[in-house]
């Protein structure tokens, strides 16, 4: 997707030369985050391919796409980049938008056909198999967004469903411990069993189904499936770590360049400015990576765009319930929490100044929250120090927001005016 | 001609009454004890310099922004861009109801059906292609909510504070 | 466009069978109405509009307007004539045949009549206002003297104060002035079309004073915005004639040849230096000046008075005849640009037209009658107000019996809340032999009565409407009235067959009537039928400047600094013929002692966009604006020194009783004050009043400044 954007926006910014793409598979491009969305049947297979077959988009932007080419090896100094096929291209202008894989713990397998990753077109059409078979036990590893989902389509499916982390939470990167207790709760609602702070050591079949080994003694579980969504890593094999700087991803500046001048990274394999904390970090988000893509390829074009950077965030809707993660819950010193009529809310703070949220069943403030959250942050990371001046036990929600206003008015009151069914009224 | 006009809110006109928000409801059957939710919302936003209190009222609704955060974020493309009216409408089928776009819209505008589709504003297309204003538009007793070019509107209204600021300026003379 | 587009998006035309239908909206009555566009298919409201063609609203609505499709179809509707079975207010009913209630009510007030005399029964019209002509002639015809309105709380003060210092009221000629002073009106809430005629104005350069302790978007709009403590107005008043006279910018001509009592009222003004005002009001001393010059020195200047906020104290009167007299003072009386007099036609707006609507209303002289009700607690209203009883008196009467009792309340659109405390006056019910009331829902006042009757909404039937900019509609019924109900007329109509059968007026029925009413002006019910969205008048009458110049309608027959009527009453508290400024009875100034307990001032009722009284609290689309739970608006900072927060749930106190209702802060409020709505059926703030805790010109309910306490249930916060 990050790629799509950046060809759009080297041929909008006036780039006239040519523009090759690798491809690893033969697919068009995809959105990995339809992949629950179509095993679910609510869209298409069509739908998981937003630009269709993609030719006509390359088309239109003159790209020669080069399908099962993936990169092996990028050098950076040669100007050049080696495919899988052993050709060997050279650029005057790179961009690394190679995506992610699944990250697989490190479990002694004796299976692979009852074991599932769900990332790619192929994980997709497993998954949908799978579903449609109503497997009777079913254990999810990653009570991550895509763990919340798969929870919920094998629920609706009719199995009973464990969900499993390392962690010792559901959502641990982006919810507070307080909200993910109240998520937990209703999960529990709904017969889901939770086992956290444990590790999968072992898979193995067996006549009972799927052994599932846990670490630190607990008794193993039987399963038909084993999903596992512990996560994403960048796909940076082919990068020469000692030539262009990377960490979890490649590091790039507020114009997605890398280290190496006319080297550009966007979308799940850059690691830009997280506006939450300051620092870099992958914040894989589609409208991020199709932001980053875009300036990428203006400014590989010659242009002089910048990309202030995301918050990460997350939004998550699933058994009826609405989870909304916005920056880092654990690099918090404070939090204010407020629960009405069964919705929670939650601010956090670092050194006295807001740094994310978690809502639950609260996402008709969420966007606007977010938006003023990510301006201030990008204005000025001052601006949202006025909070801590906020009177109350619970400073009203839109009041936080109307206070970190860039107008640099100090605001009072920011409400609106009822619309009880979706708003806390203030 | 129709392809330039937006829903523009007059913030120094707008008394928050709150006509829009119900009429836009009226227009498109919208009834909150059903879970629904009216197309605009009113703000009453209340400024205090240590000196006295400014009070503005705002109706916000769907911007139907050029560069549109919600849809960017969509990831099944059902939100869409209608190229006659300029409206940013919503695919009901494409529609998956992940809420992404409720993350991604500074106004807080998307709402969501009983079968999770997003709701929001459509420009009141029908009424505008048979001649009428939308909905909202027609019911504002103060000129707060305008259907015009938003380039036309934004120099009306820099003449119209020009001239106000220039006549403040010589009442205090 | 398909025909399934144009349907889905309400489109009228032949194609989608949706017509435009010419109506007009009632729900609130500010005397000049909005005319409506309706569309209906087969038979069913489908979307309201404001019509464009209308001079007052021109195409626009407020939010309640808006809301008329879920007003008329809402289930709380009556349904049925329905009479009580059980006990008073246990809320059971059965229904009855229209016939059969008619006759019950017919017989009932007959042999009241027999019994105790036509007296004993009571008239009483709340909202809506157009059958009140009919209402009023109903209760002459019939014999009582007791026909009385919600003008008891609302409007008829304010016209007593013009009418004590003037002779005959004068609106302000917003057209033409080159200065408004809007004394406590914010139309921008309350009449749109006000509020946007303000906005025209002020474009053309008019300068504009707003006398508000709310912050409001008129007040946003002022050149001047003056914010006295409730209560206070005359204070005020007195300051800026003291400003007026003191620095010699007021009309010495129209002062020496057309006042009487210049000279007292000179000398009583001094001693109300801009400096005793800040003292008494809280305005700055400089804000006063500033203003009393703006006023007196802008060219032509008018008041814009409101209906309630300042009549609505127990020194209401006196200080709305200071806030005239400014008008008075400035030479801004009767004339273009002033407080300009224009005879009034119909329900009590001066529509340019003649009518013989009061020579309808007083089939018989009141002289033939008993005294009305209030009679001897308030003889300037038996002088000065429009013939009606007083109807705040009602529950003294119906508790005492003196000096006639009372047997038969026939009420349309009555409310019990309107009346200072309560849920006493409720009680003082059990006196009456029969109750009743006509609304369009079932009211708790309709749950008290005995027997109920159905009218419809504005939208099933037609009414007479004349507006000032010369504008006259006889609007047409867009639907037909839903399940029985019928109009207010048709009642009155058929009321009349039982109660005055002779009458020669109501045998010929309501058209014959209209016909009747409207003679003088030349206007024909057939031709208002054909024009039913409304059409200005062919030859609207322009009366000329300064018609006090024959003679003003006073006592003197000049304007009033000293009034005439007042001075037989002897110079009593309250009564005094100059415009004596006394702070309300239940303020930190006249009850010290009260306001240590109870610090707040108590304002109720100062309105809110989507909400008037408590006729559109049960509609979704209103309570989608603001929460249908009852809140009280205060000021910020004085919820921080209670450690109030938005939402938190309060109870607000006085000695006569507490409500508990949620918290609301906001700047909209000015620091001690405690705004609270009226009306809320689970949180009345009218009983948080004393029965008799009224102006003694007036008899208006001190509703806009008591003394209360407020607290935060549960204790302090952590």
């Amino acid at each position: 997707m990050a790629a799509v954007e950046a060809c759009r926006g080297l041929r909008e910014s006036g780039f006239c030369g040519e523009i090759d793409i690798l491809a690893p598979d033969d697919l068009p491009t995809y959105n990995p985050m339809l992949v629950t969305y179509y095993a679910a049947g609510l869209i298409d297979y069509s739908a998981m391919f937003p630009y269709g077959d993609s030719n006509e988009v390359f088309s239109r932007y003159g790209v020669r796409l080069h399908k099962r080419s993936p990169a092996v090896k990028l050098s950076a100094a040669g100007r050049a980049v080696t495919t899988s096929n052993g050709e060997t291209m050279r650029f005057d202008k790179c961009l690394i938008a190679s995506g992610a894989s699944p990250l697989i713990p490190p479990i002694e397998r004796m299976s692979t056909s009852r074991i599932l990753t769900i990332r790619t077109v192929d994980d997709a059409m497993r998954l949908k198999s799978a579903l449609e078979k109503k497997p009777q036990r079913v254990v999810v590893v990653g009570a991550s967004m895509v763990g919340a989902k798969l929870t919920e389509l094998f629920l609706r499916a009719g199995s009973d469903v464990v969900l499993a982390d390392r962690a010792d939470r559901i959502f641990p990167l982006s919810a507070h411990p307080d909200c993910s207790r109240i998520i937990e709760e209703r999960l529990l609602g709904t017969g889901v069993k939770l086992r956290f702070s444990t590790e999968i050591s072992r898979a193995a079949d067996t006549p009972e189904g799927l052994e599932i080994c846990f670490k630190n003694d607990l008794e193993p579980l039987y399963a038909d499936i084993l999903l596992m969504c512990a996560g994403v890593r960048a796909n940076i094999g082919f990068v020469d770590r000692d030539e262009i700087e990377t960490r979890q991803g490649v590091l790039v500046d507020c114009r997605m360049e890398s280290s190496v001048p006319g080297i550009y990274a966007a979308g799940d394999t850059a690691q830009g400015t997280d506006l939450s904390s300051g620092a870099k970090q992958i914040v894989g988000i589609l409208s991020n990576a199709r932001r980053q893509g875009y300036a990428a390829g203006c400014n590989m074009a010659g242009a002089n765009i910048e990309y202030a950077g995301e918050l990460p965030h997350n939004i998550v809707h699933f058994l009826g319930m609405n989870f909304v993660g916005i920056g880092d819950p654990n690099c918090c010193d404070r939090c204010e929490s407020m629960e009405e009529g069964g919705r929670f809310a939650q601010i956090f703070y670092r050194d006295g100044k807001i740094c994310g949220a978690n809502m639950l069943d609260f996402f008709s403030e969420a966007g606007t929250f977010k938006n003023a959250l990510r301006k201030s942050k990008i204005l000025s990371n001052d601006r949202s120090g006025h909070v801590s001046q906020a009177w109350g036990n619970w400073p009203d929600w839109q009041n936080i927001l109307a206070r970190m206003d860039p107008r640099g008015f100090m605001v009072l009151r920011l409400r609106s005016l009822g619309q009880q069914s979706n708003h806390i009224s203030f | 001609m129709i392809m330039t006009r937006a829903i523009m809110t007059d913030m120094g006109r707008c008394v928050g009454c709150g006509a829009c928000a119900v009429a836009c409801m009226d227009q498109n059957d919208v009834f909150p004890e059903k879970g629904g939710t009216s197309c605009r919302r009113i703000y009453q936003m209340e400024y205090a310099d240590g000196h006295g209190a400014v009070i503005q009222y705002l109706s916000a609704g769907c911007q139907h922004c050029d560069d549109s955060p919600c849809l960017i974020a969509c990831p099944t493309g059902a939100i869409y861009r209608d190229e006659g009216s300029r409206a940013n409408l919503v695919d009901r089928n494409r529609c998956i109801g992940c809420h992404s776009c409720a993350l991604a819209c500074p106004f807080g505008v998307p709402r969501y059906d009983a079968d999770d589709k997003m709701l929001k504003c459509n420009l009141c297309t029908g009424r505008v292609e048979a001649g009428m204003k939308p909905a909202c538009v027609r019911a504002c007793a103060f000129g707060a909510l305008n259907f015009d070019d938003p380039n036309k509107f934004q120099d009306d209204k820099e003449s119209r504070y020009a001239n106000g600021l220039a006549g403040a300026f010589a009442k205090t003379r | 466009m398909s025909r399934i587009t144009r349907l889905a998006a309400k489109i009228p035309g032949p194609d989608t069978g949706i017509e435009v239908k010419k109506s007009l909206c009632t729900i609130c009555d500010p005397l000049t109405q909005c005319g409506l566009d309706v569309y209906v298919a087969d038979g069913r409201i489908i979307k309201i509009e404001g019509s464009e063609e209308h001079p007052f609203n021109k195409g626009a609505l407020c939010a309640k307007g808006a809301a008329n499709r879920q007003y008329v179809y809402h289930e709380n509707r009556i349904k049925t004539p329905l009479r009580r079975v059980g006990p008073r207010g246990s809320d059971t009913f059965e229904p009855i045949s229209w016939d059969e209630a008619l006759d019950v009510i017919g017989e009932g007030c007959v042999s009241a009549k027999s019994e105790y005399g036509s007296e004993s029964v009571i008239f009483f019209s709340g909202y809506t206002k157009y059958f009140r002509p009919y209402l009023r002639r109903l209760a002459r015809s019939f014999g009582s003297p007791n026909y009385c309105t919600e003008s008891s709380t609302c409007f008829m003060a304010m016209a007593m104060a013009q009418k004590l210092v003037f002779g005959a009221p004068g609106g302000p000629d917003m057209a033409n002035t080159d200065c408004l002073m809007v004394w406590s009106s914010n139309p921008y809430h309350t009449a749109h079309g006000r509020g946007a005629a303000i906005d025209r104005a002020l474009s053309r350069g008019m300068k504009m004073i707003v006398v508000d302790p709310r912050q409001t978007p008129t007040t946003s709009r002022a050149d001047i915005h003056l914010r006295p403590r409730p209560g206070t107005d005359g204070a005020l008043a007195l300051s800026m004639a003291n400003v007026i006279i003191g620095e010699n910018i007021y009309d010495a001509d129209f002062v020496s040849n057309y006042t009487y009592g210049f000279e007292e009222y000179r000398e009583y003004a001094s001693t109300f230096t801009p400096e005793r005002g800040e003292d008494l009001t809280g305005v700055p001393a400089a804000g006063i000046r500033a203003a009393a010059r703006m006023f007196a020195t802008a060219g032509r200047a008018c008041v814009m008075p409101s209906a309630s906020p300042v009549v609505h104290h127990t020194n209401g009167v006196q200080n709305y005849r200071a806030v005239f007299m400014l008008a008075a003072l400035t030479g801004n009386y009767d004339v273009k640009g002033g407080n300009f007099v224009e005879p009034p036609s119909y329900l009590y707006v001066s529509g340019k037209m003649k009518t013989q609507e009061e020579e309808f209303e007083n089939p018989k002289p009141l002289s033939e009658m008993a005294a009305r009700i209030g009679n001897d607690r308030l003889p300037v209203w038996m002088e000065v107000a429009n013939g009606e009883a007083q109807a705040m008196l009602i529950p003294e009467q119906l508790r005492t019996g003196k000096p006639y009792p009372l047997k038969c309340l026939i009420g349309f659109g009555m409310n019990y809340r309107m009346w200072p405390d309560s849920e006493g006056f409720l009680k003082s019910w059990q006196n009456l032999d029969l109750i009743v009331n006509t609304d369009i829902f079932m009211t708790d006042t309709c749950r008290q009565s005995d027997i109920v009757l159905p009218a419809c909404t504005s939208l099933e039937r037609s009414e007479l409407r004349c507006h000032a900019m010369g504008y006259v509609q006889l609007s047409s019924a867009a639907i037909e009235p839903l399940y029985e109900s019928r109009s207010d007329v048709d009642i009155v109509f058929d009321l009349a067959k039982r109660l005055c059968p002779d009458d020669p007026l109501f045998k010929q029925g309501y058209r014959a009537c209209v016909d009747w009413i409207l003679s003088p002006s030349g206007l024909t019910v057939d031709e208002l039928e054909r024009n039913p969205g409304g059409m200005f008048l062919k030859n609207p009458i322009m009366p000329p400047e300064r018609k006090y110049k024959n003679g003003a309608r006073t006592p003197s027959g000049k304007i009033e600094f000293k009034s005439k009527i007042l001075e037989k009453y002897g110079e009593r508290p309250g009564f005094e013929s100059l415009p004596v400024y006394t702070p309300p009875k239940y303020s930190p100034e006249a009850a010290p002692e009260m306001a240590k307990e109870y610090p707040f001032i108590l304002n109720t009722g100062s309105r809110l966009p989507m909400f008037i009284h408590s006729r559109v609290n049960h509609l979704s689309w209103i309570h989608s604006l603001r929460s249908n739970h009852p809140a009280a608006d205060i000021n910020p900072e004085d919820a921080k020194s209670l450690n109030i927060a938005q939402n938190d749930d309060l109870r607000i106190s006085t000695p006569f009783g507490s409500i508990e209702v949620k918290a609301n802060p906001t700047e909209m409020v000015m620091k001690g004050v405690v705004h609270m709505f009226h009306g809320w059926g689970s949180a009345d703030v009218n009983q948080l009043f004393e029965w008799d805790y009224l102006d003694p010109i007036s008899g208006f309910p001190g509703y806009k400044s008591s003394l209360c306490k407020i607290e935060r249930i549960g204790g302090a916060r952590r």
